[in-house]
């Protein structure tokens, strides 16, 4: 349990650079655990094939056997291009799925192994083993993006058509946000203590509001209203613009700025919540109960 | 300890997994797995609201695509490929016969893994108690369950979205049933696997999801790639959700809907006897290497 508000700051080891060598500590040995699980690695490349599946065979069908409704879809989505379309999509949605899963599990998984209050009554900082756990994430979601693009170029045929330096500038933009929500959400599932029906629940959310297989403008207007207010949303939209249309930075400029607000105001507000659990935690003294 | 000797010390000992008592006393046995599964299921109820409401989200985005692909209300496109404009109507029925799917792979053989992690399956197994009879039990409640939470699942979709069935229910239902016994045949087997492997989370979601994939739930095989749509014609399962669209929807069938019927009732046969054969074998061996209890 920890008492009297946590670590003092005179136990504190403080310094960037003491800093610096917990947080690559920590995603060290996130990663040394990662890697202890060869089953989930090759999940690295049989999920970005098989998730989209479902949703490009089921295009293909209401395409039709002779194309007869591409048509259609290419004057709403703007492309006629509907696997791509999809995989943009899918792709986004599951770098979210994944940092809900891995980043927002993260402290509850260590609640539950009985670490959490070990590595909490160090002196180490706190928030240096949350940036820690966050860069394992990243590092995790770029090697993600590396084996989908590879795949999806073998199995579906993929092709960019635009700047690829402008996608990276818009995938950076858009994982922030998304490590930022990740660390909203870890807070809140050490707080509710429930991991499963949450990530359920916030990613359900997010495919049904961001438009990951059809563009946004097909809802209706309330859940249109909603989808303004997804990060994913954003970027969606902006990294199939530039991916499938060759669209320029002018084109995307207020989707990335759109981001880049959602990426302060995330991680702000993720920061925020986890010195509220912090501070829950030294107050109550229930970080060992699960 | 293997095998039952004299009536006196049969409840001492582990009967082997195939043993054959008294009919009574094994419904009574599933009839307490049966309330303990229900009562256990019902102690969650956040679970309880998500699976209602986890379909209807995992559809949502097929149906607004099919609004991007339709044109004043009509999915030109989807009536040439299936014989049916009303998509919503046809992956309603792939998403009953998907949910008993999943409900195998994971109810059935995951389960068990739980009970592994929980440290009751060992105490369990370790009763005089058949333990196919354990599993049947288990196969009770997740039928039923899956059952009510489809027909829930459908009164959102139909409020939600909205679709129309004019075809034959009794008739479909008489495809179902079988279809579904046969699933559970699989999913003894496969409970298993599990007891072998026991890693079996990423198998678990894996090949479930590929079965999705290839069974042609939300779409006909025929718009699979041709290896893909060759895994999908080897699965009954692919069959039976088809004869029950043709007889629901009026959907072109891949095959006469009699055809369809037989291989559904064939591979209730067999999978009953595969599912039984193997988890005898399994689970002889896994008390021989005494590693139930470790994960």
């Amino acid at each position: 349990m920890i008492e009297g508000g946590g670590n003092t700051r005179a136990q504190k080891v403080g310094g960037l650079r003491n800093n610096l060598r917990a947080a690559y500590a920590e995603m060290k040995r996130d990663w040394a655990v990662h890697l202890r699980y060869p089953a989930e690695l090759a999940g690295l490349v049989v999920w970005p094939v098989l998730f989209p599946a479902i949703y490009v065979f089921s295009a293909r069908t209401l395409a039709g056997p002779d194309g007869e409704s591409v048509a259609v879809f290419a004057s709403r989505a703007g492309t006629a291009d509907y696997v791509g379309y999809i995989l943009f999509g899918s792709m986004l949605w599951m770098i979210l799925n994944m940092t809900l899963w891995d980043l927002g599990g993260h402290l509850r998984r260590e609640q539950m192994r009985g670490t959490l209050e070990v590595s909490w009554t160090t002196p180490t900082s706190r928030m240096a083993l949350l940036v820690g756990a966050s860069m394992a994430q990243i590092t995790k979601s770029a090697l993600f993006l590396v084996m989908a693009a590879l795949m999806l170029q073998l199995v579906y045929g993929f092709r960019l058509q635009g700047s690829v330096g402008l996608l990276l500038v818009l995938m950076v933009l858009s994982i922030l946000p998304v490590i930022g929500l990740g660390l909203v959400f870890a807070s809140l599932v050490v707080w509710l203590k429930e991991v499963n029906s949450m990530v359920f629940l916030v990613r359900g959310i997010f495919m049904v509001f961001c438009g990951i297989t059809y563009p946004v403008e097909v809802l209706p207007g309330w859940m249109q209203a909603i989808s303004a207010y997804l990060p994913l949303t954003y970027a969606i939209r902006s990294m199939r613009a530039v991916g499938l249309a060759g669209a320029g930075w002018a084109d995307v400029r207020s989707d990335a700025l759109a981001l880049m607000v959602f990426a302060a105001a995330f991680l702000v507000v993720g920061w925020l919540s986890f010195r509220a659990v912090e501070r829950m935690a030294a107050r109550a003294g229930t970080l060992a109960h699960f | 300890m293997e095998g039952t000797t004299t009536a006196a010390d049969s409840r001492m000992v582990i009967p082997p997994a195939g043993s054959t008592t008294d009919l009574r006393e094994n419904m009574r046995v599933l009839m307490a797995v049966v309330v303990k599964e229900w009562r256990v299921s019902w102690r969650y109820p956040m679970n309880a609201v998500m699976s209602l409401v986890t379909p209807v989200m995992w559809l949502a985005p097929v149906y607004f695509m099919g609004l991007t692909f339709s044109d004043s209300g009509e999915a030109a496109g989807f009536r040439a490929s299936t014989g049916t404009g009303d998509f919503v109507a046809f992956m309603v029925l792939g998403g009953v016969v998907a949910s008993y799917v999943r409900a195998v792979f994971w109810r059935m053989g995951f389960s068990l893994k739980e009970e592994m992690e929980q440290g009751t399956l060992e105490s369990l197994w370790l009763t005089p108690n058949p333990r196919l009879w354990l599993l049947v039990g288990r196969s009770v409640v997740s039928v039923l369950l899956t059952g009510i939470n489809t027909v829930a699942v459908m009164a959102i979709v139909y409020f939600l979205f909205g679709f129309e069935m004019a075809g034959n229910v009794a008739a479909a239902l008489l495809i179902l049933v079988p279809l579904i016994i046969a699933l559970y045949g699989f999913g003894i087997a496969y409970a298993g696997v599990v007891l072998y492997v026991k890693d079996a989370n990423t198998l678990t979601d894996v090949t479930s999801f590929l079965v999705e994939v290839v069974g042609g739930f939300n779409y006909p095989v025929t718009s699979l790639p041709r290896a893909l749509m060759v895994v999908g014609l080897a699965l009954p399962v692919t069959y039976g959700v088809d004869a029950i669209r043709a007889l629901m929807l009026g959907t072109n069938p891949l095959v006469p809907v009699p055809v369809s019927v037989a291989v559904v009732l064939a591979s209730t046969v067999v999978f009953w006897f595969l599912g039984r054969w193997v988890f005898h074998r399994v689970d002889d061996r896994v008390r021989a290497m005494g590693t139930l209890g470790t994960h």
